[in-house]
C-alpha cells in the first residue's frame, strides 16, 4: 500500500464548503460526523468544539503536533503529504469557535517541516486575511510530556513543561487562561473531509513498526483482523506480541483478533494514538519492558512522587529480573508498584507509564518467572 | 450542600476541597506536600482518598454535592504507605533519623523504614551566609519554590532537570548567593525535611560558650519570646520572656540584653529622620528594620533605595551599643566581648556579616553570631535545658529596659505604630491620646492609615510578605503618594520569620501576633521616647537623636544599585 493514497487531498474545497456555513452549524456537522480525537484520548471532537465555543473570553486554537509517542509517525506523514488539509482544519476550527489566533506546537525533531507548513499557510492566505486569522508555529524542545495538552500550555507560556490539574479543562481555561481548543494533527486534517462528505469515522491512520519489512503508515478500518493488517506490512519472523507505543501496553499477537478498541481494552491495553509495534519471537518481553521503562524514567517530568520515584524503582526491579538476579518477591513487588504508580500519579503519563509492565505480567508472566530465582 | 465522608454526611461550601472539609471535622488524612498557606499542587500523592470510587488527592479535589468519599480503606492505607515509602527511599538515610514532617508522616502511615535503597548523591549549597540547602534531603514537595515565587515574588529558586534527576536549584543553576535571594528564609520555614535550613551556627556558638576569657553578651529579638515555647510543647503565643533570660544565663551567657530596647532606640532615630524628611520633602520614608526587605528593595526597586531610612536595624543598633557604650561603661575592651543575637530571622545572619556593621574600633563585627529561634531551641535541647521549667529572670541593665513600642516590632505594622507614637510627639509636642493604632494591625497584606499631625495629613502604609510589598511599590511607582511605609518580608512580620519554629501557618502566626500586642498592653511605658533607659543613653552617651555620634553608630549607607554586600 502506498502512503500517498491514504489521504484524500481537499485542495481548499473542504475549507470553502465549511466557511460558507455559520459557526454553530459547522460545530453541529462535526459533532454529527462522529469524529473523535486522534491524539489518544478519543474525546468527541464536536463536543470539545462546542464546549470551547461556549466559554467566555478570547478563543484560541492550538494544534498539537508534538508527536512524541514511540512508534507513532502518522502526524509527520500528514504534515509532509497533506499539510494543506491540516491548515484547512485549523481555519475551520477558528471559524467554528470564533478564534483569531491559532498555533501549531510542532515537535522539535520535525523542525524541517516548518517550510512545508508555511507553504500550506501561504496557500490559504486569502481566507486568513478575510477571516483575520493568524497561524503561528511554535517548536517543542523535546519533552515527551509536552504531548499532554496541559503541559503544552505551560511549555508555550515559558514555564516548566509540567501537566496542569484538570479541571479546569483547556477548552475553558487554557493558554494564558483563555479558552483554548487543542486538537491533534490527524483530527484537524480530517475536518475538511467532513465537509466534502469524504470522511469515514471507522477509518484511521495507524503507524506500523517493529519486526516488519514494510513498516509505515496504513489506513485501517476498525474491526479488520489484525493478522491481515500485519501480513500487508510483511512481518519478519513469527510475530509474538503487539506493543501499542510505549504507553499502550503489550498484548499477545492473535491474527484472528479484529482490531477494535474494545478488543484491545479487554486485554488490558490501550490503542491510544494507534501505533502498533510488532514484536517477533526473537525478542524477550522482559527486555522490551526494561527498554520501555528506561524511556519513562527519562521522560517523567518529576512533578509527582509516584511517577518520579516509582518509575525508577520499577526499572531497578526490571533490570534485576532481566539480569536473572530477580526473585519471586521482586515480581510481587513489581506488580504492586506498577499498580500504585498507575493509580496514584498526577497525569496521564504517570498513569499509563507502567501499563506495559502490567499487561506484560498479565500475558507473558512465564517469561518473567523463568528469569526469577 | 452535603458530602458523604466515611458514610457520614458533612456540610460544605462551594470551592472547598475534600481535605479542607475533613480537617474541619477532625477526620485524619495524612498530608506531606500540602501547606495551608499555599495552593495545593498534589505532588506527593500522600493524601489519597477515594471519591465516587476514583482515587484522587484530597488536597486539590473540590468537593461535589453528594460526593461519596472514603478516607481509610485498607487499599488506601496501603497506597499511602507506598507513596511515603517511595519518598522516604529517595532521601539520605540521615533525614529519617531526625524529627521532621516526613518522619512524622511515616509514623502516621505505619512505615518503619523505607523499602528501597537510597543512592543519589547530590551537591549541597552553602554559598549563602543566611541559608543552606542540602538536596540529598529534598523530597521535591515544591513548597519552597512556590513560597519563593508566589508569596515572596523573589523567584530565587526553581526546579530544574526532570524525572528522578529533578532538583531544587538557584534559578539558572546558580548558587543561592548569586541569585536574587533576599535571605528571608521562608523556604527553610516550610521545608518538611530540613533540606533547607538557616546557615548553621550552633557549633560555633558552643565553642564560643566554652571560651572563659570573654564576656558573653546576648540579645533577644521581640518576636522570639512569643514563639520559642512551641519548640518545648507550649502552645503558640505563650509569652516566655523571663524563662528565656534564665535559660540563656544557664547556657553560659554573662549578660542578657533586650532587642526591644534597641527597637526603642531605632524609633528615636527613625522618627527623628521622618520629621527631618518631612521638612526636606524627601518622602516617602521606608522602614529599614528588615534586612530581607532591604535586599529586596536594592535588587528589584533600586530607584527607591534613596527612600530607605538610614537607621540600622535594632539588632545592629544593639550590637553597636554593646561594643561602644556598654564596653566603655564596664571598662572592658570590645575585643573581649562576644556579642550574640537570637533572631526569628535568617536574613539577620547576613546582615550581621555586612562589612559596614563594624562600629567599634575592635575591628570585628558588632554582632559576632546570630542564632535563629530554631537554633536556640536545638541548642537548649542539646544542653538538656527545659525552657518550661526555668525560673523567670529579668534582663540586665542598662540595655534591657523597653517600652511597649519596642515590643510590637515583632508584628507587621508594629514598627509603624511605634514610630507614629513618637513622631506624633515630636511634631505635635504632645502625646498621642490613644496609643493603639488598630488600623495597622491584623493579617491584611497591605494596611493603610491616615493620621492628621499639625494639620497635615500623614499617609502611611504597611506591607508584609514581599509580593504585597511589590504591589505597594508598584502603586508608589505609578504615582500614588505615601509619606511613611513599613515593609516586613515575612508574612505576619518577624513573628512569621524564616528562623521561627515549625510548623508555621496562619493560626500559629495569629496566636503569636496576639501575644505581641498583649506584651505591649501590659507595659506601663508604651512610647519609646518615654523609656528611661533610652533617655539615659542619650544623656550619657549619644547626646540627642541624629547627633554626630548617633549618625556614626546607629546609621548606615546603602549601595545605590544592586544588592548590599
Amino acid at each position: 500500500m502506498k502512503e500517498e493514497s491514504l489521504l484524500f487531498k481537499s485542495n481548499l474545497s473542504g475549507l470553502k464548503a465549511a466557511l460558507s456555513k455559520n459557526p454553530s452549524s459547522v460545530i453541529k456537522i462535526v459533532k454529527k460526523s462522529g469524529l473523535r480525537g486522534r491524539g489518544g484520548a478519543g474525546f468527541p471532537t464536536g463536543l470539545k468544539w462546542e464546549l470551547c465555543a461556549k466559554a467566555k473570553g478570547e478563543h484560541l486554537v492550538l494544534c498539537n503536533a508534538d508527536e512524541g509517542e514511540p512508534g507513532t509517525f502518522k502526524d509527520k506523514l500528514i504534515i509532509t503529504k497533506a499539510a494543506l488539509n491540516l491548515i484547512e482544519g485549523i481555519i475551520i476550527a477558528c471559524h467554528a469557535i470564533k478564534a483569531k489566533n491559532a498555533l501549531i506546537y510542532l515537535r522539535g525533531e520535525y523542525s524541517y517541516l516548518i517550510p512545508t507548513l508555511k507553504k500550506a499557510i501561504r496557500k490559504t492566505e486569502p481566507f486568513l486575511k478575510k477571516k483575520k486569522i493568524s497561524i503561528g508555529i511554535i517548536l517543542g524542545q523535546g519533552a515527551y510530556i509536552c504531548g499532554d495538552e496541559t503541559a503544552i500550555l505551560n511549555s508555550i507560556e515559558g514555564k516548566r513543561p509540567e501537566p496542569r490539574k484538570k479541571p479546569p479543562y483547556p477548552a475553558i481555561h487554557g493558554l494564558y487562561g483563555k479558552p483554548t481548543l487543542i486538537n491533534n494533527v490527524e483530527t484537524l486534517a480530517m475536518i475538511p473531509l467532513i465537509f466534502l462528505k469524504k470522511f469515514d469515522a471507522t477509518k484511521r491512520l495507524c503507524s506500523f513498526s517493529g519486526d516488519l519489512k514494510n513498516a509505515g503508515v496504513f489506513e485501517i478500518r476498525e474491526g479488520k483482523q489484525i493478522g491481515k493488517l500485519v501480513e500487508k506490512a510483511e512481518p519478519i519472523g513469527i510475530p509474538k506480541a503487539l506493543c501499542f507505543g510505549a504507553s499502550g501496553g503489550i498484548i499477545p499477537y492473535d491474527p484472528c483478533m479484529p482490531l477494535t478498541e474494545k478488543n484491545i481494552r479487554d486485554r488490558g491495553a490501550w490503542l491510544g494514538a494507534c501505533s502498533i509495534i510488532v514484536i517477533n519471537h526473537a525478542h524477550s518481553i522482559v527486555e522490551l519492558c526494561e527498554s520501555i521503562q528506561k524511556f519513562f524514567v527519562h521522560e517523567s517530568c518529576g512533578y509527582c512522587a509516584p511517577c518520579r520515584e516509582g518509575n525508577e524503582r520499577i526499572l531497578e526491579i526490571l533490570k534485576r529480573i532481566s539480569h536473572s538476579e530477580g526473585t519471586m518477591h521482586d515480581l510481587k513487588e513489581l506488580e504492586e508498584l506498577c499498580d500504585f504508580v498507575s493509580k496514584a500519579s498526577f497525569c496521564a503519563l504517570g498513569k499509563s507509564a507502567p501499563l506495559h509492565v502490567i499487561t506484560a505480567l498479565r500475558h507473558f508472566k512465564e517469561e518473567f518467572v523463568r528469569r526469577c530465582r | 450542600m452535603q458530602i458523604i465522608i466515611n458514610e457520614r454526611y458533612y456540610d460544605f461550601k462551594k470551592g472547598e476541597t475534600i481535605l479542607q472539609i475533613a480537617k474541619r471535622h477532625g477526620i485524619e488524612i495524612p498530608t506531606l506536600c500540602y501547606h495551608s498557606m499555599l495552593k495545593p499542587e498534589g505532588r506527593c500523592r500522600v493524601c489519597l482518598v477515594s471519591a465516587n470510587g476514583k482515587i484522587v488527592t484530597s488536597c486539590d479535589t473540590l468537593a461535589e454535592k453528594g460526593m461519596h468519599v472514603v478516607t481509610n480503606s485498607k487499599k488506601l492505607q496501603k497506597m499511602r504507605k507506598k507513596a511515603v515509602d517511595l519518598i522516604a527511599s529517595s532521601v539520605e538515610p540521615q533525614t529519617l533519623k531526625e524529627d521532621n514532617e516526613l518522619t512524622r508522616v511515616m509514623k502516621k502511615v505505619g512505615l518503619k523504614k523505607p523499602s528501597y535503597r537510597h543512592h543519589k548523591i547530590l551537591k549541597s549549597d552553602k554559598s549563602s551566609n543566611a541559608i543552606w540547602r542540602n538536596n540529598n534531603k529534598c523530597i521535591a514537595c515544591g513548597r519552597c519554590v512556590q513560597f519563593c515565587e508566589k508569596i515572596q515574588s523573589v523567584n530565587a529558586i526553581t526546579f530544574s532537570g526532570r524525572g528522578n534527576r529533578m532538583v531544587v536549584e538557584g534559578v539558572g543553576g546558580e548558587e543561592l548567593a548569586s541569585t536574587s535571594c533576599v535571605s528571608c528564609g521562608q523556604c527553610s520555614l516550610v521545608c518538611p525535611t530540613n533540606a533547607i535550613t538557616e546557615a548553621k551556627s550552633i557549633a560555633r556558638m558552643e565553642r564560643m560558650l566554652r571560651n572563659k576569657k570573654k564576656l558573653k553578651i546576648v540579645q533577644i529579638a521581640p518576636s522570639v519570646r512569643v514563639s520559642i515555647g512551641e519548640s518545648f510543647g507550649l502552645k503558640a503565643g505563650e509569652i516566655v520572656t523571663g524563662k528565656i533570660v534564665s535559660a540563656l544565663h544557664k547556657l553560659g551567657f554573662d549578660v542578657v540584653f533586650d532587642t526591644n530596647f534597641s527597637a526603642d532606640l531605632t524609633i528615636m532615630e527613625e522618627a527623628t529622620e521622618f520629621v527631618e524628611r518631612i521638612k526636606e520633602k524627601r518622602l516617602p520614608l521606608f522602614t529599614s528594620c528588615c534586612p530581607a526587605w532591604i535586599d529586596f528593595c536594592c535588587e528589584f526597586f533600586p530607584e527607591f533605595v534613596k527612600n530607605l531610612s538610614t537607621t540600622k536595624s535594632p539588632q545592629q543598633m544593639m550590637g553597636a551599643m554593646i561594643k561602644t557604650y556598654y564596653a566603655k561603661k564596664r571598662n572592658i575592651n570590645a575585643k573581649n566581648i562576644v556579642s550574640v543575637s537570637i533572631m526569628p530571622c535568617t536574613a539577620k545572619k547576613k546582615e550581621a556579616s555586612l562589612k559596614e556593621m563594624r562600629s567599634s574600633n575592635a575591628g570585628k563585627q558588632d554582632i559576632d553570631l546570630v542564632l535563629t529561634t530554631r537554633e536556640l531551641a536545638e541548642l537548649l535541647k542539646r544542653k538538656k535545658i527545659d525552657l518550661k521549667k526555668m525560673k523567670p529572670m529579668k534582663f540586665n541593665d542598662p540595655l534591657g529596659e523597653s517600652s511597649g513600642a519596642g515590643s510590637i516590632f515583632g508584628a507587621s505594622g508594629g514598627v509603624m505604630e511605634a514610630a507614629l507614637r513618637t513622631a506624633y510627639f515630636l511634631l505635635e509636642g504632645k502625646e498621642l491620646k490613644n496609643a493603639d493604632i488598630k488600623q495597622l494591625r491584623g493579617e491584611r497584606g497591605i494596611k493603610e492609615f491616615k493620621i492628621k499631625i499639625r494639620g497635615k495629613k500623614i499617609r502611611t502604609a504597611v506591607a508584609h510578605g514581599l509580593s504585597n510589598a511589590r504591589l505597594l511599590l508598584e502603586r508608589i511607582r505609578s504615582g500614588e503618594k505615601f509619606d511613611f511605609v513599613e515593609v516586613m518580608a515575612c508574612p505576619g512580620g518577624c513573628i512569621g520569620g524564616g528562623g521561627q519554629p515549625k510548623p508555621s501557618d496562619w493560626s500559629v502566626l495569629k496566636a503569636r501576633i496576639q501575644a505581641i500586642y498583649e506584651i505591649d498592653k501590659r507595659k506601663k511605658i508604651r512610647k519609646s521616647h518615654k523609656n528611661p533607659s533610652i533617655k539615659k543613653v542619650y544623656s550619657e552617651f549619644l547626646k540627642e537623636p541624629a547627633s554626630e555620634k548617633a549618625r556614626k553608630l546607629l546609621h548606615r549607607h546603602y549601595p545605590l544599585k544592586g544588592k548590599t554586600i
